[in-house]
């Protein structure tokens, strides 16, 4: 962990998971009996090893020396217990904390975005002076049509150019901001000779207007285990590039264990998200991973558990794929 | 249990100020334990040692001369005498001994021995080190014989698993007690335990290189401070654990 215990650490760890020879040991511990600051050290690396094993980080070979080394006294089974209830504990309180974060971004509407604009002072000023310069605008050009339709009932009428929407312009409203970005492909021109003359201009989607950066998203995605209530079909999010994060559901069949570890797979095998101390709420489990950790493509949620052994039981597997946008 | 080398402790403390009175607590707390415990091998079934050592081994005037080898300032003594114990306890926890405080306590015994009898012991620690080998050794030995005559019954087996699935129902009262343990600690206290642990797998390295930051001091002495933190609230809620389920 870091570069100042190194020298010692790896020692101390080969003493921890007993894999010192019986005269390496003697001389370990003649050591550590006569050095405090060697006997801190060995604690701390003791901790942190204890910590590792609980968050579920050690590396196989290393989790099964230390469950068949060291977790071999009831006074060490407390400790591990007592650890996995700290960061149980503590986790409980920064999960509450996201848990709110996303409950905040989930209620925050179109209507909630658009009221804060103008809460903003420097905004709301800008805002008044746009509707100022709209309104001397609207009047200026109701003056100047006014001139025109005087002109026009003297002079030829001349072509002219229809803009129409792009098909992709008219975004229905369920559409989201990724879909709409597709109005800056350039507008279709057509010439109506039958037009009476008059230029109409189609509500354009400016956009400049979709260039302000959205209020990130954290899609929520629910998962059941098998195929049977998952009716057979892979789950599939579509995540917008906006998102921060993705909340996993995981529905459980039966709540069997009191602390869960859930470790995301890629199609690769490869772990790409990996998460301890997990405790279920009413069949239950929530926890998010960042979305930078999803590519396109299909994943794997490991659903794990210790039971009262203190050994590593598969609890199940959830299948989902991510579409990115 | 009254004694005389108790009120001597004390009345010698008597008049000094709060930290030397709690070290001399803990000195005739540990030299009553010392005793206590020299008397319980007697009676203990499968004890390692001679019954006539305790006698000759634990007078004052031996833990006195113990604690002047370890320094010529009594608190200082103390302290030392304190942080060598956790470290024998060590020891023999790391050695998987159930019963690491009672060895620890052997270890003293024959080194307070040594110093009675006129021995002239240079380095404690490095003593206690050697003393401490022996007395694990023979430990081994007796836990072999003690073991040899308890029969693997299947009754054996279900009376374990009973007690482990007993443990995993203290979870909550252990929780509740962590709860009350962590709010005893100071709020400056509290907040670096909480930052320390209230991190993921993925970013708990950077987490707490930006608190060592924060607190200006290096990572080696952050995690000291932390691991000395824990082993406090541990005993904390174990304290308290076991206060509940009386």
């Amino acid at each position: 962990m870091t570069q100042e215990f190194t020298q010692n650490e790896a020692e101390v760890r080969r003493f921890l998971l007993g894999e010192l020879s019986e005269t390496e040991r003697t001389a370990f511990e003649e050591n550590f009996i006569a050095d405090e600051s060697f006997f801190e050290q060995i604690r701390v690396v003791e901790d942190e090893l204890i910590e590792s094993y609980t968050r579920g980080t050690l590396a196989e070979t290393d989790k099964s020396k230390f469950e068949r080394n060291f977790l071999i006294t009831e006074k060490r089974r407390q400790r591990v217990a007592f650890t996995r209830s700290m960061l149980a504990k503590l986790s409980e309180n920064r999960e509450s904390t996201a848990a709110k974060k996303t409950e905040t971004a989930a209620n925050y509407s179109v209507w909630n975005s658009i009221a804060d604009f103008f809460k903003t002072p420097k905004l709301a000023f800008g805002a008044a002076f746009a509707l100022l310069l709209a309104t001397f605008g609207g009047w200026f050009l109701l003056n100047d049509s006014n001139k025109q339709e005087i002109v026009q009932q003297t002079t030829p009428t001349p072509t002219v150019e229809i803009i129409q929407p792009d098909a992709n312009q008219t975004a229905s409203p369920n559409q989201n901001v990724a879909v709409n970005s597709n109005a800056k492909t350039p507008p279709k021109k057509e010439t109506n000779a039958n037009n009476s003359g008059q230029k109409k201009e189609t509500p354009n989607i400016n956009p400049n207007a979709q260039k302000t950066p959205p209020a990130s998203v954290s899609p929520v995605l629910a998962l059941f285990a098998g195929t049977i209530r998952s009716e057979g079909k892979t789950k599939t999010l579509n995540l917008p590039e906006n998102a921060e994060s993705v909340s996993l559901q995981l529905n459980l069949e039966s709540v069997d264990y009191k602390i869960y570890r859930a470790e995301i797979v890629n199609a690769d095998g490869k772990v790409v998200a990996q998460s301890g101390n997990l405790r279920t709420g009413k069949s239950k489990i929530n926890f998010a991973v960042p979305a930078r950790k999803f590519l396109k493509g299909d994943y794997l949620v490991k659903l794990s558990a210790l039971n009262p052994n203190n050994e590593t039981e598969s609890v199940a597997d959830y299948t989902f794929r991510i579409n990115r946008k | 249990m009254e004694s005389q080398p108790e009120r001597h402790s004390l009345s010698a403390h008597r008049a000094a100020q709060p930290r030397r009175n709690e070290i001399s607590k803990i000195l005739t707390f540990h030299f009553s334990f010392i005793l206590l415990s020299s008397k319980l091998t007697l009676i203990l079934p499968y004890q390692t040692f001679p019954k006539n050592q305790v006698n000759n081994v634990l007078t004052q005037t031996g833990f006195d001369k113990l604690l002047a080898t370890l320094d010529a300032d009594r608190e200082l003594a103390g302290a030392k005498y304190e942080a060598l114990r956790v470290r024998l306890g060590k020891f023999f926890e790391w050695r998987n001994c159930e019963s690491a405080e009672e060895l620890t306590d052997i270890v003293f015994d024959r080194i307070i021995k040594k110093i009675a009898d006129g021995e002239h012991v240079l380095n404690v620690n490095a003593y206690s080190a050697t003393v401490a080998q022996f007395v694990f050794k023979e430990d081994c030995r007796r836990r072999e014989r003690l073991f040899e005559s308890i029969e693997d019954t299947l009754e054996s087996r279900h009376l374990i698993k009973n007690n482990e699935f007993a443990e995993t129902e203290t979870d909550d009262v252990r929780l509740d007690c962590l709860e009350k343990c962590l709010a005893e600690f100071s709020p400056e206290n509290r907040r670096l335990v909480t930052a320390y642990y209230d991190t993921d797998e993925r970013t708990m390295i950077e987490t707490r290189k930006r608190l060592a930051d924060s607190l200006e001091v290096s990572l080696n002495i952050l995690r000291i401070r932390v691991c000395r933190l824990k082993a406090k609230l541990e005993d904390c809620t174990k304290e308290c654990c076991e206060n509940n389920s009386n």
